[in-house]
């Protein structure tokens, strides 16, 4: 919204010496947030009102003609494009080193051979309007030699664009009244009262428009007036400028009229043609399923039961509080007009604006809760203004007033010593009510005692309770002023999040192995699910999602995180990256749960996908040792359990205990191929939740071995897909002086076609005594036995075969 | 005799000067000091002689022993060292390259800025808490103290389930479960994902992180909350920092604040970061309002308190100069890569 300052000013004085800088951080500060502003008009003081004496053509152009102008002092000539003016018209003339607005610099020209002595001006290269049709004609009474901020000084202003957002709590702050009313306490200098003149609006004869007001808990003020023998004519200059400095288009009195009004004071007008009213009646009320209303956009809206109307005989005319109709509007043959400001329910306006899409002035003012006294005074200044173009115009009738549901007064009681114990800082008992009097809060109480009524304009929703005149205070007497504290706070046992810790560690973990972290979305769709097997069985979908792709929440990283690794993939093959993240669902029983996980994912060039899984699995191992996650046990996925996008061979289940913490897998050939996958790619999908709440092993000291350990190594022959875990757990089980079983390689012999010879290490060793040959051969023939009995024999016994 | 010596001498000198590895030299040694060596024949022929003459020859052998000795270790020292050299010289590496080349990894700039807002947090006595992503009304708004109409609640703005949870637009509700768990005097914090029903662009994303903060006690006011915004910020980017509160509108708060920092960058002339107005809007924060202490079961006329909230990702984007907060999804390797160092 921009805020005019000269307009301010008709209601306050204000230190002209304050630049508009310091104006717009005071406002900043103690007010609401201003985005920017423009010095406006300042160019006028360089451009002279000219009487043009001459019109000759151009010796060399038809489109030109050279234009004498008496400037007052002197006598000249120039080259001119326009044609609208003639002979003894007055003309804005800029002489040579006049800046124009965008900086434009008059130079001494010569255009087609004809030399020109400055310029005559359109109103666009003044900055009245952005009209280029011809040159501004000046009125005839203007006096030759004068300058333009003679003529207009009211041109020469400030802008400021007020951030909308900043006073959506503040409806007072919706016309340049309240922030006349603002500047008023933080200067502490007096405001111009709005005082009501009711001859103003004393009318003769009968209303020419009866007034019914039918759902009033939704219309807490309907005030109208109707007013005949007006014309419709252009407002005044003055209006129109100001209007348009503020960014609205200047349309006849009627219509600038209501906006003015609605820019002053915050409320809201509409005025209708009265002699288009069918049946001289108006009747406000809630719309019919189905109402259609066409629009002064000339645009046709659909209305529900609960959007508010304003109905003749005719049907619905006006949608309230949002949009005039076009039937019932004011047209340049208008010649009796109603002048309606009501006060609307904030919420209903705000549902009907969002329901038919129209974000208009109005309705951006009534759902912040207006104030409702102001209608009778925005009625009566409207008149007002019409007589500024109507001198002679009759009021008819006396003002319909329809009061149905005001706010209820707001008292608030305090002491000034609550305010400066919130504050922090000791503020005069004096200088607080001042700032709340010049507010326009009614104050009373003795000493620290406050007792503060609440002007109307300041209780529709925004200030009730002591805490709110804390931010009173506060803002007027600024901040800024009150001096840093340090808290005094007593010291407590600290508090970690142990959860934050543990993600902390495996970021750790994870990026000193070069795995890069990365956040996906949350949302998802379910074909991107479906991708992954998942069905619809409880998940979470959303009402009004932005985007399609985006409509439930994730019941797994991994669909986002394949996406990430496919678009990585196609400029770099060979990377790691993780994600720690939350997925979403509702249990059976409806209980909502985000469980976090966390999966990691490895791309490799391309040769051997084994290699890759080999690679992820150590990055695993080492990330567990770090977490202090014991008793880890690698198997191959079950081909019940197997998910149909997992590798047939190269897919596993890590366990701790008998904990399962998740899957490390390559995908399917196929399933690479739809994804569009390349070179060597696996994943680990690990729940995050166990991880963290299972049982760590602590570090604890322990004795070095007393007696030393025997080693014995055997190589089997086996079938080629036989896993090593299985073969451990044989000889593990064989004796309790097993401490330890390593795998170190495996190969193919070719004399056992179809088979493999694995080779392991099995490590002796018992506490109470050094091994010996007695002990130890007994127990290399038993695990040769166990393993024999499960069908594994010893590539070089050649007669066991 | 005397001559014989000198001729052994001459031998053992000239061999000596032609050894050049230690396999030569311990044949020499051999040849010379061995039991059947040089000296060793100058011994036998001993008993022959008179206990004069065996005197002289004795001490010319011994003689020549130390000295035989001493030259053979001397060599031998030499050979050991030209040998060390040589090896070395075989062993010659390019150090320059990096054949086991593996990558750094690295944090998601988000978890960085999070981390370094928690530990100075933490420092600074905080507890760090979470809550849901998936809200209830209650939480993420009628305990926030925003009204049944307000604008917030629109669908426009409020991603809504089915069953009429929500996913929370802020971390507050964080504030409203942490005052359930505990009792004043407290200090927490909070971070986490928060979602709003937007359209993406450079600087907005459906998806986005905050920090949520709140301290309580007995007479907490305006000038702690100054004093505590100035400390945090200082911590944060490490510097003195200049901050100016302004007025701001949150219903969970009264008074409430837009808390400004002097744009580091320019120092306050006005640059393209700070869109020259010299300050950056970073921090909304305010005097908890009494209702959403009553909320939180803690009694406003007994006690007060202040909280503030902070865009993580803005943080992030202002400490590591991101220029579009849409890459901060999506995992992209050349934006991931720019936080680990190469
Ligand atoms: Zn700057």
């Amino acid at each position: 919204m921009k805020i005019s300052l000269n307009w301010i000013k008709d209601f306050v004085q204000i230190d002209e010496k304050l630049t508009s800088k310091e104006l717009v951080e005071k406002i900043t500060l103690s007010v609401c947030e201003v985005e920017g502003f423009e010095e406006t008009g300042e160019h006028l003081t360089q451009v002279i009102v000219a009487e043009v004496t001459a019109i000759d053509p151009h010796p060399d152009a038809n489109k030109l003609s050279l234009v004498s102008v008496n400037t007052g002092a002197v006598e000249t000539r120039v080259v001119c494009g326009a044609s609208n003016f003639k002979l003894g018209d007055k003309v804005p003339y800029a002489g040579l080193g006049t800046r124009l607005t965008g900086d434009f610099l008059i130079k001494k020209a010569t255009i087609r051979g004809v030399e020109s002595e400055g310029m005559l001006c359109a109103e666009d290269e003044l900055g009245f309007s952005e009209d280029h049709d011809g040159l501004m004609i000046l009125p005839a009474e203007s006096k030759t030699g004068d300058t333009l901020a003679d003529l207009f000084p009211d041109q020469i202003d400030v802008i400021m664009e007020i951030d909308n957002k900043s006073i959506t709590h503040r409806p007072d702050l919706w016309g340049h009244y309240g922030f006349a009313r603002e500047l008023g306490a933080v200067f502490r200098v007096p405001v111009e009262k709005m005082e009501p003149h009711p001859e103003i609006l004393k009318g003769t004869g009968d209303p020419l428009i009866e007034v019914e007001v039918l759902a009033g808990d939704l219309v807490p003020r309907f005030t109208g007036i109707s007013v005949d023998q007006v014309g419709v004519l252009p407002s005044p200059l003055y209006i129109q400028h100001r209007l348009t400095r503020v960014g609205l288009r200047p349309i006849n009195n009627m219509v600038d009229l209501t906006n003015y009004v609605m820019l002053e004071l915050g409320q809201p007008m509409h005025a209708f043609d009265a002699e288009q009213i069918e049946g001289k009646r108006l009747t406000v009320r809630l719309a019919d399923e189905g109402t259609k209303v066409m629009t002064l956009y000339q645009k046709e809206v659909t209305l529900g039961t609960s959007d508010m109307t304003i109905c003749d005989a005719n049907g619905a005319s006006v949608v309230a509080g949002v949009i005039g109709g076009l039937n019932t509007g004011v047209t340049a043959e208008t010649r009796a007009v109603f002048l309606e400001a009501a006060n609307w329910d904030p919420t209903g306006i705000r549902k009907t604006s969002t329901r038919i899409g129209l974000r208009t002035d109005a309705c951006q003012r009534f759902e912040k809760a207006l104030d409702p006294e102001m209608t009778d005074l925005a009625v009566q200044r409207a008149v007002e203004l019409m007589k500024l173009t109507n001198p002679d115009l009759h009021v008819a009738g006396d003002l319909v007033d329809i009061k149905n549901r005001l706010y209820d007064p707001v008292r608030i009681e305090t002491t000034t010593d609550f305010i400066c114990l919130r504050l922090g800082k000791q503020i005069d008992k004096d200088e607080i009510r001042d700032i709340l009097v010049h507010l326009g809060f009614d104050v009373r109480g003795e000493g620290s005692e406050l007792i503060v009524d609440v002007p109307s304009y300041r209780r529709t929703k925004d200030v009730s309770i002591p805490e709110d005149l804390v931010e009173e205070i506060g803002r007027i007497h600024g901040f800024n002023n009150i001096t840093p504290q340090a808290p005094l706070f007593p010291i407590q046992r600290p508090v970690f999040n142990q959860q934050h810790r543990f993600e902390q560690k495996i970021r750790n973990v994870l990026s000193d192995n070069g795995y890069h972290e990365v956040y996906n979305y949350p949302l998802t769709n379910q074909k991107s699910e479906e991708g992954f097997g998942m069905d619809s069985e409880g998940v979470m979908r959303l009402l009004n999602p932005v985007a399609e792709h985006q409509n439930q929440m994730r019941r797994s990283l991994l669909p986002h995180f394949v996406q990430t690794m496919k678009e990585n993939q196609k400029n770099t093959l060979s990377f790691g990256v993780f994600e720690l993240g939350r997925i979403y669902h509702k249990s059976c029983s409806g209980e909502l749960l985000e469980p976090s996980r966390l999966v990691m994912g490895g791309s490799e060039k391309g040769g051997s996908l084994g290699d890759t899984f080999f690679r992820l699995k150590n990055d695993i191992i080492k990330l567990l040792s770090k977490l202090q996650v014991a008793d880890i046990k690698w198997t191959a996925i079950a081909d019940a359990e197997k998910r149909f996008f997992q590798h047939n061979q190269i897919s596993a289940t890590i366990y701790s205990g008998r904990q399962k913490l998740g899957e490390l897998f390559a995908f399917t050939p196929e399933f690479m191929d739809q994804y569009e996958l390349k070179g060597d790619v696996c994943v680990a999908d690990l729940s995050f939740d166990v991880l963290f709440s299972i049982e760590k092993k602590e570090y604890r000291y322990q004795e070095p071995p007393k007696y030393p350990a025997v080693n014995f190594e055997v190589s089997l022959l086996m079938p080629e897909q036989t896993y090593f875990e299985d073969i451990r757990e044989i000889i593990a089980a064989a004796s309790p002086l097993v401490t330890k079983v390593s795998f170190l390689d495996t190969f193919l012999p070719e004399e056992h076609a179809g088979k493999k010879s694995m080779s392991v290490s099995i490590e002796f060793r018992s506490a109470k005594k050094t091994l010996n040959p007695d002990d130890i051969t007994p127990l290399q023939d038993k695990i040769v036995a166990v393993l024999a009995e499960a069908g594994y024999y010893l590539r070089d016994s050649r007669e066991k075969e | 005799m005397e001559k014989n010596f000198k001729q052994v001498e001459n031998a053992f000198r000239q061999k000596l000067q032609e050894v050049s590895e230690m396999k030569e030299l311990e044949d020499i040694k051999v040849q010379f000091l061995g039991k059947k060596g040089e000296l060793a024949q100058f011994m036998k022929q001993l008993k022959e002689l008179s206990n004069e003459k065996k005197a002289e020859i004795g001490k010319g052998v011994n003689r020549l022993k130390v000295l035989f000795q001493e030259k053979i270790d001397l060599h031998r020292e030499e050979l050991k060292q030209q040998d060390y050299k040589q090896r070395m010289q075989k062993e010659w590496i390019d150090v320059t390259t990096d054949p086991y080349q593996t990558e750094p990894g690295s944090w998601h700039p988000v978890s960085l800025v999070q981390q370094k807002l928690e530990d100075s947090f933490m420092a600074m006595g905080f507890q760090v808490l979470d809550g849901p992503h998936i809200e209830t009304e209650y939480y993420n708004f009628e305990a926030l103290n925003i009204a049944a109409h307000h604008p917030a609640r629109d669908m426009q703005d409020t991603f809504y389930f089915e069953d009429g949870h929500l996913l929370r637009t802020h971390t507050s509700p964080i504030q409203i479960r942490g005052m359930e768990k505990l009792t004043p005097p407290l200090r927490i914090v909070g971070p986490g994902k928060v979602f709003r029903c937007e359209r993406t662009d450079a600087s907005h994303d459906s998806c986005f992180h905050q920090f949520e903060g709140m301290m309580i006690d007995k007479d907490i006011s305006v000038a702690h909350l100054i004093y505590f915004m100035k400390t945090m910020l200082g911590e944060i980017f490490e510097s003195d920092v200049e901050v100016r509160l302004r007025p701001g509108y949150f219903p969970f708060v009264e008074p409430g604040f837009e808390l400004d920092m002097r744009c580091l960058l320019c120092g306050g002339k006005g640059c393209k970061f700070c869109k020259k107005v010299g300050w950056i809007e970073l921090i909304g924060c305010g005097m908890v309002h009494p209702n959403v202490l009553k909320a939180g079961r803690i009694d406003p006329t007994v006690y007060s308190g202040f909280a503030f909230g902070i865009g993580m990702d803005r943080l992030a984007m202002m400490k590591y100069d991101i220029t579009d907060i849409r890459p901060l999804h999506g995992g992209n390797l050349s934006f991931t890569r720019c936080f680990a160092v190469q």
